[in-house]
């Protein structure tokens, strides 16, 4: 835990050092960093569920980058907006994994309390 | 084993953190609300509609003008006073702008330092405002112009005249109602070695915008031609003060 904290604060010392994108790809940046969002929101509640492959979320980070990429770059050429509906479906997604983690926890604790009662008893 | 995917999470966060950061700081440098509100294609076509609006109504003026010349040489051809009434007239168009000038004088043209794309290009980034030539640039030299003895003084084929304003719109300078941008050619009628000493003058005009990363080049000429003022005057709210109002 404290690694993918310290991991996340080189990230952004790195950031702030890196050069900035041209404004014209920003919306590309936008939509990989919704979709990197998003796998690892799905990580973690995998994690939390214990049932986390390896395999599958480094495939999907990338994977999920690159198609939301290209995506977006080809509903810029067909004027159809393919970004938003991308966004929509990640942000979705977050939400759900949000969720489902939280009550994962919560189911958790409270059983976790009532064995306690339990022996208490 | 049942932690070894923190490594591998770790680096993603990392490489997630890296790309919010970065995009953070591209969108809150991106500030211009031009480039947010219309995409380059609409600003185009707009552009060009005003250009062709404008050509159009520049060829109506000149044909008016044509017009009034005409009638004027008409009216003044058999009357010795109308003459000297004409020649009034011509004093008095030169002063208002109204007639094209030739004279010796000054070219002086203002331009954005050229180091700009080498510094855009070291940085990735920079702040345009530092490097960009401003209306307060322009106003300076042409205040030293004319504290120099300048009788008349265009700016891109702009007469300056009574009313002309200089002023920033956005990333160009509007003068007499039209957006110029650099480079900046300010013709001015005068004495050529006058004006291009007063302005530079150690500490002078000169020195001040050149260290403000303005490129500055000044000709002197024998015969520059200051363009005529090519709009209507026109006074809706002043009026000359009749006697019967003095009183």
């Amino acid at each position: 835990m404290i690694i993918i904290l310290l991991a996340i604060l080189a990230g952004i010392a790195v950031g702030l050092w890196a050069p900035i994108i041209p404004y014209e790809f920003a919306r590309y940046s936008a939509i990989a960093i919704v979709a990197a969002f998003d796998s690892i929101m799905g990580a973690l509640n995998a994690i939390v569920k214990n049932n986390f492959n390896l395999k599958i979320f480094v495939s999907g980070f990338f994977v999920n980058i690159v198609i939301a990429m290209l995506l977006t770059l080809l509903g810029d050429n067909l004027d159809a907006n393919i970004f938003l509906a991308a966004i929509f479906v990640f942000v979705t997604r977050i939400f759900n994994n949000f969720s489902s983690i939280r009550r994962e926890l919560i189911t958790r604790y409270e059983s976790k309390q009532k064995v306690n009662t339990d022996e208490q008893k | 084993m049942k932690n070894a995917y923190i490594p591998i999470l770790s680096l993603i966060c990392l490489v997630t953190s890296v790309l919010i950061t970065v995009q953070i700081r591209t969108i809150s440098q991106s500030k211009s609300e031009i480039t947010r509100l219309k995409n380059e294609n609409e600003l185009r076509d707009e552009i060009n509609e005003w250009k062709d609006m404008y050509e159009s109504i520049t060829y109506k003026v000149s044909d008016l003008e044509t017009k009034i010349t005409d009638y004027k040489n008409a009216a003044s051809a058999n009357d010795a006073t109308l003459k000297l009434l004409n020649r009034e007239i011509e004093d008095l168009e030169i002063l208002s702008g109204l007639t094209e000038l030739k004279g010796s004088g000054v070219i002086v043209t203002l331009d954005d330092t050229r180091a700009i794309n080498q510094i855009a290009a070291d940085a990735g980034f920079y702040d345009p405002n530092v490097y960009v030539i401003h209306d307060s640039d322009i106003l300076l030299v042409i205040n030293e112009l004319k504290a120099a003895g300048a009788e008349a003084i265009s700016i891109n084929g702009q007469r300056m005249t009574n009313n002309t304003e200089i002023r920033c719109v956005g990333p160009v300078i509007q003068i007499n109602g039209i957006r110029l941008t650099a480079p900046f050619k300010i013709t001015a009628i005068g004495a050529p070695d006058t004006l291009a000493s007063s302005l530079k003058l150690r500490g002078g005009i000169v020195d001040q915008i050149t260290q403000a990363d303005i490129d500055v080049m000044i000709e002197k000429s024998d015969s520059v031609i200051v363009p005529k003022f090519d709009k209507v005057i026109e006074y809706k709210y002043a009026s000359p003060i009749e006697e019967e109002d003095a009183q």
